[in-house]
């Protein structure tokens, strides 16, 4: 099989037979983007989804968050107000730049399962999917609030495609506060949380 | 130097460390209300040092055990922790606090002898020498990190001499603990690795033509093999307080050349010709919350040296400096012009980059007593400096009072 691997500069471009570097002249042709393993994770879910189906997408995405935080040991994330926590910024939708690939891969015809379509039955205990990064964050942030004997609710997020909020009512309901509330936190950031005990 | 100013900062300076240790062994960065009031373990490991220095040996051994207690499973200690030891990070590897936190347990233990101690938290020194050896590249025997002492991966991505010079103390120090709890066996690998460390920071990381120490060879991932086609690949040479580090960590003499003329050329380029003391780094590197200027824990730093080498008007002027810039016998993180102050927040405002925290310090700078006087005074009191004037006036009043 043959990779066409441009070079970055202005001479002629190389060919070569097997995906490894290749010295050509004074440089070797190293074009991986940077972008691609987020890019990569991304396709990813969306194949596994072709694949196994969202079910398995679904925990797949939380054994990562979980084995993760088992790594990183005891941790609470996010910046007080009130008595909820909040995000101003996804981390992970930025680092893996989500939306921007999202849309990359629909423009291209690229997207032949919509991760985002998945209806999951939603409990106090889930996330909020703002996009299902949501769940493997939510699975991290779960398990090192856990090991810091915590529990934590996720209440809203907003949506890493269109910007809309999303909630998890169950988890309002169980905080005992109001949408309209909750809502009002997302002036402030993107991702509303609440630890028990505070 | 004024004596009786200096007596009173050194006071207050015990005092500050006992008032700001939480009772579950924690040391606060700066008290409850301002800017930093989390136990970061840079901060705290440097406080612990402070403390030895005072005599404050329950305060240092609590501290101690809090930090070593608050341990990532992976053996890596977090940017900054809560009161309770839970992790409340939000920025991303910076390994030197690893090798700080093992370099203070070290001092503790070369102090009290606590073997006991020791042999408690073997384990987690263990685990702690491993996470940093992880982090080692075996092409140029260094250790990679993303943050450091400034917590700036724009200057400090890569193999950078204020974590490497850390860590490598770190892990020598936990060699001689080793050593002293019957577990030699299990460390002289880890030895023979630490010099490894040590023979790169002093070549690598150090160049013959500018005479001095460099801070960092920038290189994105540590996986990236060769490390010449890295795509961060390149050098920062610029002149960084922390490219003392080598000898602070006591890696090498303070009396070798190499180390009199990197202090030579940080004078020449760091002093400040409008404040007086140190700055951190050269100014357009262009990251100073609340404005360019001087640094009373850098300044203290370099003390040391002064001391080591026996010249007394330096160590007297570097000294005298952090007395005469405290402020009710209490030390900011650093100080600025007015003028610095507000170039520096009108940049943050007009690209959108004040966030909540830095408007917080921007009206805790102008409520400050200093502000009248056209200075900016940021994060006062600041308990690193604290500590590290309280060690460098210890050495000061032994060698010369």
């Amino acid at each position: 099989m043959r990779f066409l691997i441009p070079c970055a500069t202005s001479e002629p471009t190389v060919y070569i037979k097997e995906r490894h570097m290749v010295q050509w002249g004074a440089r070797v042709s190293l074009m991986i983007k940077v972008t691609i393993p987020e890019l990569s994770f991304i396709v990813g879910m969306l194949e596994l989804t072709n694949l196994s189906g969202s079910e398995s997408l679904y925990e797949w995405l939380k054994k990562i968050g979980e084995r993760i935080a088992e790594l990183e040991g005891k941790g609470i994330e996010g910046k007080k107000m009130d008595d909820v926590y909040y995000l101003p910024i996804c981390p992970l939708a930025s680092a893996y730049h989500y939306a921007s690939h999202h849309d990359e891969l629909s423009k291209a015809g690229l997207l032949s399962a919509h991760v985002e379509a998945l209806k999951h039955e939603q409990t106090a205990g889930d996330a909020a999917l703002g996009s299902m990064l949501c769940v493997m964050h939510h699975a991290y942030r779960k398990k090192r609030a856990e090991l810091a004997g915590k529990s934590i609710f996720h209440l809203a997020a907003r949506s890493h495609l269109t910007n809309e909020p999303v909630f998890n009512e169950e988890a309002i309901e169980r905080c005992g506060k109001k949408k309209e509330e909750v809502e009002k936190f997302l002036d402030s950031g993107v991702c509303i949380f609440a630890y028990e005990p505070e | 130097m004024n004596q009786s100013k200096a007596r009173r900062l050194y006071e207050r300076s015990i005092a500050l460390i006992k008032e700001n240790q939480h009772p579950n062994g924690g040391f606060y960065a700066s008290p409850p209300g301002t800017r930093y009031a989390y136990i970061y373990p840079r901060d705290h490991s440097v406080i612990v040092l402070g403390a030895l220095s005072a005599d404050l040996i329950q305060e240092a051994r609590l501290g101690l055990q809090f930090i070593l207690d608050a341990q990532k499973p992976n053996g890596e200690f977090s940017q900054r922790y809560d009161v309770d030891g839970v992790d409340r990070s939000y920025k991303e590897l910076q390994i030197d606090s690893t090798g700080l936190v093992l370099f203070a347990l070290g001092k503790y233990h070369e102090r009290t002898e606590d073997d006991a101690f020791i042999a408690e938290y073997w384990e987690k020194i263990q685990k702690s020498v491993t996470f940093i050896l992880h982090n080692k590249n075996d092409e140029i025997d260094l250790i990679h990190t993303i943050n450091s002492i400034h917590e700036y991966p724009a200057y400090e991505h890569g193999f950078e001499i204020y974590a490497n010079s850390a860590c490598c103390s770190g892990i020598l120090k936990a060699v001689q603990m080793g050593n002293a709890v019957g577990r030699a066996n299990e460390v002289s690998d880890r030895e023979k690795e630490a010099k490894k460390v040590r023979e790169s920071i002093l070549t690598r990381l150090w160049s013959p033509f500018l005479r001095s120490f460099i801070k960092t060879i920038r290189i994105k991932s540590i996986d990236s093999k060769p490390l010449g086609y890295d795509p961060f690949s390149s050098v920062v040479t610029d002149p960084d307080a922390s490219e003392y580090a080598p000898a602070y960590f006591e890696l090498i003499e303070d009396s070798d050349w190499r180390v009199i003329s990197t202090v030579k050329r940080l004078n020449a380029e760091l002093w400040d010709p409008n404040l007086g003391g140190l700055n951190r780094y050269p100014e357009y590197w262009d990251r100073n919350n609340g404005g360019y200027g001087p640094w009373p824990h850098f300044t203290a730093q370099l003390v040391r040296h002064f001391l080591k080498i026996d010249d007394r008007d330096m160590a007297e002027k570097y000294l005298g400096w952090c007395v005469e810039i405290a402020h009710n016998d209490e030390l900011p993180e650093h100080i600025a012009p007015l003028m610095n102050f507000m170039v520096w927040e009108e940049n943050y405002k007009r690209v959108g980059i004040l966030r909540d925290d830095k408007v917080r310090l921007v009206e805790q700078i102008k409520k400050h007593g200093k502000w009248e006087e056209g200075l900016a005074y940021s994060v006062v009191p600041l308990l690193w400096p604290h500590a590290e004037y309280i060690c460098r006036y210890n050495d000061y009043k032994r060698k010369y009072l």
